[in-house]
């Protein structure tokens, strides 16, 4: 099931221009402009250091960025001249689901606690109303088998899988993927991959950095390709894995998909 | 010789041992706060003060506090003397082992407290301390084991504990090799299972068993 690329033009739901961010000398984000439609989908690609994961750091403020601007839902929630306040930090970040590459799951609590945790002390919902949810959710990532265990007891996938379900507790208007199967064998992968699928199908707002090609291929409706803190190209899937414009993109898709 | 009379040095020893404990956990915790502040300025005190406090032997703390700079209020029990030099001492150490437990938890587990926007107080009390604590928990009992030994050293400014009483009844005629001998038994009916504990908690906690 492909997505329609570029079909109905969507309500803008983010918006960020001119991304900047440095570490001491070395520029990681060099002006970064990236606008995301309710519903749409968008998979950041790019070689390892090209500023791909601190960009969707920045997005939910993980990272404060250095230049640049952020809209969120039609409003400017922060730019280089407003540095945004802690009480609208974590506001905007209840709106924004975050799976990182090493899941992080809290390491003391069982699947169904990771997933109730923030329902409970951040949303507010009583203790029994998250566990339902919860436990729905992960029956819906396919882990209904697992709720009492602690994340030493499953594997990676099944790791990924309950902090997708942790994130979607929280009814986020959009997902940041962070290299979500990287640090998963490669047979594990496809469990975490097919519930992204189902998401950006369901009609999730999504971004997704990752080296999973036929994943975005599929399922995304724009690629991205990242290199030294810069887009380099910016197009359909087909665009960038089949047609690529620039040399380093082409080298960069060829080198990752094998092709020698 | 008189066991009884060992014991009420044993009684001295506890207070020492307990209230010092006490006195560095609490400033203790005000040294990890200090050592993580954002502020430089109140991670430069926090520096000097442990170097001040480690640099100087307990010994010499105990004769400071009780001779010199009591100001009138611990120069007249020896015992208290001992409690505010070895806390002051063990603060420093205990401190340092709290703020090692809060670093040992992997940054993830702070990040995604961060994504899902927790309280910083929840992230605290139910993600953080509950990995933190096994860590501090093994170093400051090593720490706790310590100070025990250190109460010895406040027999010299005259506190009424085990070692003080020791000496005392060899003064008066006991045999000097049993006396000491028995209170140093006593030392290790009280550490040799306190390290056992610490190694025991230390076994089950999660980021151990991960590494």
């Amino acid at each position: 099931m492909m997505k329609t690329p570029n079909s109905e033009p969507t309500e803008v739901l983010l918006a960020a221009q001119g991304i900047r961010k440095s570490y001491g000398h070395l520029e990681i984000l060099r002006g970064i402009d990236l606008n995301l439609g309710t519903g749409e989908h968008v998979s950041v690609i790019g070689p390892s250091g090209s500023g791909k994961s601190t960009l969707i750091r920045c997005l939910n403020f993980l990272e404060m960025p250095d230049g640049g601007s952020i809209d969120f839902g039609g409003k400017r929630i922060w730019d280089e001249n407003s540095p945004i306040k802690e009480a609208d930090s974590r506001a905007h970040r209840t709106k924004v689901g975050m799976v990182f590459q090493s899941f992080n799951l809290f390491a003391t609590h069982t699947a169904l606690q990771n997933v109730s945790i923030a329902q409970v002390h951040t949303l507010g919902r009583s203790r029994k109303e998250a566990d339902d949810r919860s436990r729905e959710l992960l029956d819906q990532v396919g882990l209904s088998e697992h709720l009492d265990k602690h994340p030493g007891q499953l594997s990676g996938g099944q790791q990924q899988r309950v902090a997708i379900a942790r994130a979607l507790a929280m009814d986020p208007e959009i997902m940041l993927f962070d290299e979500p199967t990287s640090a998963i064998d490669p047979e594990m992968r496809v469990e975490v991959l097919r519930v992204m699928k189902d998401l950006a199908n369901g009609g999730m707002t999504m971004i997704s950095v990752t080296h999973e090609f036929n994943f975005a291929r599929d399922a995304a409706n724009r690629v991205l390709f990242l290199a030294n803190g810069c887009i380099v190209e910016e197009g359909t899937p087909d665009e960038i894995f089949s047609a690529p414009k620039h040399e380093r993109t082409q080298q960069f898709v060829n080198a990752v998909s094998g092709i020698v | 010789m008189d066991l009884a009379y060992l014991l009420l040095g044993l009684k001295g020893t506890l207070l020492i041992w307990v209230g010092s404990l006490a006195l560095a956990i609490v400033l203790g915790v005000v040294v990890a706060a200090g050592r993580r502040s954002h502020s430089t300025w109140v991670r430069s005190i926090v520096r000097v003060w442990v170097a001040i406090v480690r640099g100087i032997p307990p010994l010499v703390w105990m004769l400071l506090l009780f001779f010199g700079l009591g100001w009138g209020l611990l120069g007249d029990s020896p015992i208290f003397a001992a409690v505010v030099a070895l806390g002051l001492i063990n603060s420093a150490y205990i401190g340092d082992s709290i703020n090692a437990g809060l670093s040992a938890v992997p940054r993830g587990q702070w990040e995604a407290c961060q994504a899902m926007a927790l309280p910083k107080r929840v992230a605290y009390l139910r993600v953080i301390l509950p990995q933190a604590f096994p860590i501090m928990l093994a170093s400051s009992t090593a720490y706790a084991i310590s100070l025990l030994k250190n109460t010895a050293i406040a027999s010299i400014i005259g506190a009424n504990e085990m070692v003080f009483y020791a000496y005392n009844t060899v003064q008066l005629g006991a045999d000097a090799l049993t006396s000491f001998f028995v209170i140093g038994l006593v030392y290790l009916a009280f550490s040799v299972p306190i390290g056992f504990l610490a190694r025991w908690i230390e076994g089950r906690s999660v980021i151990a068993q991960v590494r």
